[in-house]
């Protein structure tokens, strides 16, 4: 469960990026984030993975402040960002034990989800050796068995899809409906409306750090008949 | 803007800090610029030109030609020069062929010339601040000693503007002749060790050709620098042939100067008819890819164990530096090069008076002598344990995925003494190692031994959290390769300065107190142990208290 309550966020204390926002991804949710380049979508997530500060507001994950409790808040969340390139001298076993510590995820467990789903993002062969040798999809693959193995109850990715091969894409997506089926919360941002479309309960849809619609995609689609998504969002966007 | 000056300012970028970090420390800047101005180039600038009117002086009044009595200055010009060279590969390697910014200027349609002018243009920029202090310092020195006169006010101008450019030009050509014709160069890791091991190599050379390995005899040197008698200088004249030219000019040749800017310019233009024949094939090739890699597959029994969150990141942190080239060579490999220095100072205990003498008194316990080591083992732990840069650079290797520091559930104070934690390893385990050998080779008493190994660890500790505490206020985190994260990073030297100032500053007042002499020297060996201790807490709360809120503060 992510609310997101009044939340600002001002740059330098002039660009504002994020204006009194508000939003709810309940329990079992699988939510997409879309909005144009600079439209705040990176701004709210790194808000809700404790990386920004807001000015004001309160967001709260699964109950634990994240400004408050962020340790415990932050133990929720599996996040991926939007740049895979950490740690590039450590190998993938390394970084994924490494980040099994650091979630303290039992070792037995570690095997197992690593085993799974490496074996599921065909990386298994490649794990013994420096992330620096990955080719952009590979790592992003990594960051993705990285954020899932303590089994967050909340995931938050931020463009996963970006470089993944369309077998590893569509293995994500599975993991994704899955993980919301069994009650879970799933929030993420994407430029790929069709991604959006086939996969989400509820989107989001924001520019220039508000927040211009919030609903299921069936709705929107009642709300402007005889027109496609893409139309759809170009208008509300109002970069048509 | 011309597409040159363009190219300059872009192929510079990386190590200059960004808007963002200028903004974040302005006034911070300002202060530590005048720091590092008073405690480190002011002192070094003095060192070096002292030397060289020493030198010129002391040739002058043996009399002889205008030429020898250049000779101080020669020698001092070829030392910054070896240097310029030995640390100019790695940076040539790096700007020339495994920057970023090559991913962008290869397909515009720019020539190889100009590709190649700018980055020795930005190269020399970069290279000249710290060599620039050297060269005035030593052509001041020199015209202290040998005598102002306009010939060499105009010669020294134009080689405070130049100096660098032969000693780059020379790393480009090699450079650029040796990635075309060889595969086995074409390797960033590959070169960046080799230069490393070059590095020592040439150090211990010179340490030998001088002769300083056989004892030191400062007459005998002055008679053979008079002669030109120093066969490792010889060579260096040859090879280096604008130290001699400059070293001429100054002492008021016109025609060493005109010939000075023609060798430079002559540098420039094989620099850039090579650039025009090889530059591009080889760049190209190597920023087309290493081909399919070989990947391994994991022992998970072997490579899956639980450990705490200071271990995991202790660990996460000396794999990292241990497997990046330029960490190793800047971070921890120059820890290996004191040995040498330790190596010279036994050797130049059996020819020197002054030496032995000291030695014994601190053989037979002699409170001055004991106080005077005290000193030293505290200001040498402080100094090279900032000198290797672990700590003043902990969070801005971290680079652009310093978030990470902020997303994962770990508290940032235990980040924090897992980086220090390397530090306190690497810098206290080399010193402790130096210290113990240095003692049982000279004889020193062994609860002597062990009080400086003591010393040295709150040295240690003091000095590491105060690096990190720097690098918290405005770490350079944007980066394109690990050479800059430590060239670019200007908190190594905000550190350093600091660190000799706190560290002159307690030298200071314990030698004042031995002055006093109703105080024991056991008493103010102590103090100065307490002092090491109460810096280290302090430091460590420093940190606790402040570092983490800087941290928390830094938004990418």
């Amino acid at each position: 469960m992510i609310e997101f309550k009044a939340v600002s966020k001002t740059y330098n204390g002039k660009v504002k990026a994020l204006d009194n926002m508000n939003f709810t991804v309940g329990d079992g949710e699988l939510v997409g984030f879309i909005g144009p380049n600079g439209s705040g979508k990176t701004t709210t997530i790194k808000l809700l993975s404790g990386i920004l500060t807001p000015d004001k507001g309160t967001i709260q994950v699964n109950g634990f402040d994240v400004s408050k409790e962020p340790l415990k808040a932050k133990a929720c969340i599996g996040y991926i960002a939007d740049n895979p390139d950490i740690f590039l001298r450590l190998k993938g076993i390394e970084f994924l034990n490494f980040i099994g510590d650091v979630y303290k995820t039992p070792a037995d467990e570690r095997k197992k989800t690593i085993d799974d789903l490496a074996e599921r993002f065909e990386l298994s062969k490649a794990l013994n050796s420096q992330i620096l040798s990955y080719s952009h999809g590979m790592r992003q693959k990594l960051m993705v068995i990285a954020a899932l193995m303590h089994k967050p109850e909340v995931w938050i990715l931020d463009e996963p899809m970006t470089g993944l091969d369309p077998k590893s894409s569509f293995e994500l997506k599975a993991l994704m409906k899955e993980h919301t089926k069994a009650g879970n919360s799933v929030f993420f941002s994407t430029h790929v409306l069709e991604v959006a479309e086939k996969l989400c309960d509820k989107v989001i849809i924001i520019k220039k750090g508000h927040k211009l619609y919030d609903g299921t995609l069936a709705e929107l689609e009642k709300r402007n008949k005889d027109k496609n998504l893409e139309d759809i969002f170009l208008e509300i966007t109002g970069t048509k | 803007m011309n597409v040159f000056l363009q190219l300059i300012k872009i192929t510079g970028a990386s190590v200059e800090p960004t808007i963002e970090e200028k903004k974040r420390s302005k006034a911070f800047g300002a202060v530590m610029g005048v720091i590092i101005g008073l405690f480190i180039f002011l002192p070094v600038a003095f060192f070096v030109g002292f030397m060289v009117y020493a030198l010129t002086s002391g040739l002058s009044a043996l009399g002889g030609e205008s030429n020898s009595a250049a000779a101080g200055l020669k020698l001092m010009l070829h030392i910054v020069t070896l240097f310029s060279v030995v640390f100019g590969f790695n940076v040539v390697m790096s700007v020339f062929y495994f920057s970023k910014d090559l991913d962008y200027l290869l397909p515009l349609p720019i020539s190889p010339m100009k590709i190649v002018g700018a980055k020795l243009a930005s190269t020399m920029i970069s290279e000249n601040v710290m060599e620039c202090i050297l060269v005035i310092s030593a052509l001041v020195g020199f015209m202290v000693g040998y005598g102002v006169t306009p010939a060499g006010i105009f010669a020294a101008v134009i080689a405070i503007f130049t100096f660098p450019v032969l000693p780059i030009c020379y790393c480009a050509i090699v450079c650029m002749i040796v990635m075309y014709f060889s595969k086995f160069f074409k390797n960033k890791e590959r070169v960046s060790k080799i230069t490393a091991f070059s590095s020592v190599v040439i150090l211990i050379a010179l340490v030998f050709a001088l002769n300083l390995s056989n004892g030191f005899s400062p007459d005998v040197f002055v008679e053979q620098l008079m002669h030109n008698d120093i066969k490792l200088l010889s060579v260096l004249d040859i090879i280096f042939v604008n130290v001699p030219l400059m070293s001429n000019a100054m002492a008021g040749s016109f025609i060493s100067l005109l010939l000075y800017i023609i060798v430079n310019a002559v540098a420039v233009g094989i620099v850039m008819l090579l650039a025009s024949q090889l530059y591009l094939k080889t760049v190209v090739s190597i920023n087309g890819g290493d081909g399919a890699s070989k990947y391994k597959e994991a022992n998970f029994d072997k490579a899956i164990k639980e450990s705490s969150h200071i271990e995991t990141y202790f660990k996460k942190e000396i794999k990292i530096l241990f497997r990046t080239p330029a960490y190793m060579t800047n971070c921890v490999g120059i820890n290996l090069i004191w040995p040498i220095f330790i190596y010279l100072f036994i050797v130049l205990q059996n020819r020197s008076d002054f030496l032995s003498g000291f030695i014994y008194k601190l053989q037979e316990g002699q409170s001055e002598a004991i106080l005077y080591v005290t000193v030293l083992v505290f200001g040498v732990s402080v100094i090279l344990t900032s000198l290797n840069c672990l700590a003043s650079s902990a969070i801005t290797r971290e680079g652009r995925h310093f978030e990470i520091m902020k997303y994962l559930p770990v508290d940032i104070m235990t980040q924090i003494n897992s980086k220090a934690l390397v530090s306190i390893v690497i810098s206290g385990s080399g010193l402790i190692v130096y210290i113990i050998t240095t003692f049982v080779i000279l004889k020193i008493s062994a609860y002597f031994c062990m009080f400086c190994v003591f010393l040295s660890i709150l040295s240690v500790i003091y000095s590491t959290y105060l690096g990190i505490y720097i690098d918290t206020i405005n770490p350079k985190l944007i980066w394109d390769d690990e050479v800059n994260a430590l060239r670019g990073n200007y908190h190594v030297f905000y550190n350093m300065a600091i660190e000799i100032l706190l560290t002159a500053i307690v030298c200071v007042v314990a030698l004042g107190l031995n002055k006093l002499d109703f105080l024991p020297v056991f008493f103010i060996q102590n103090l100065i142990l307490i002092a090491s201790g109460v810096m280290a807490f302090e430091f460590y709360l420093l940190c606790k208290n402040k570092g983490v809120k800087n941290i928390e503060k830094i938004e990418m």
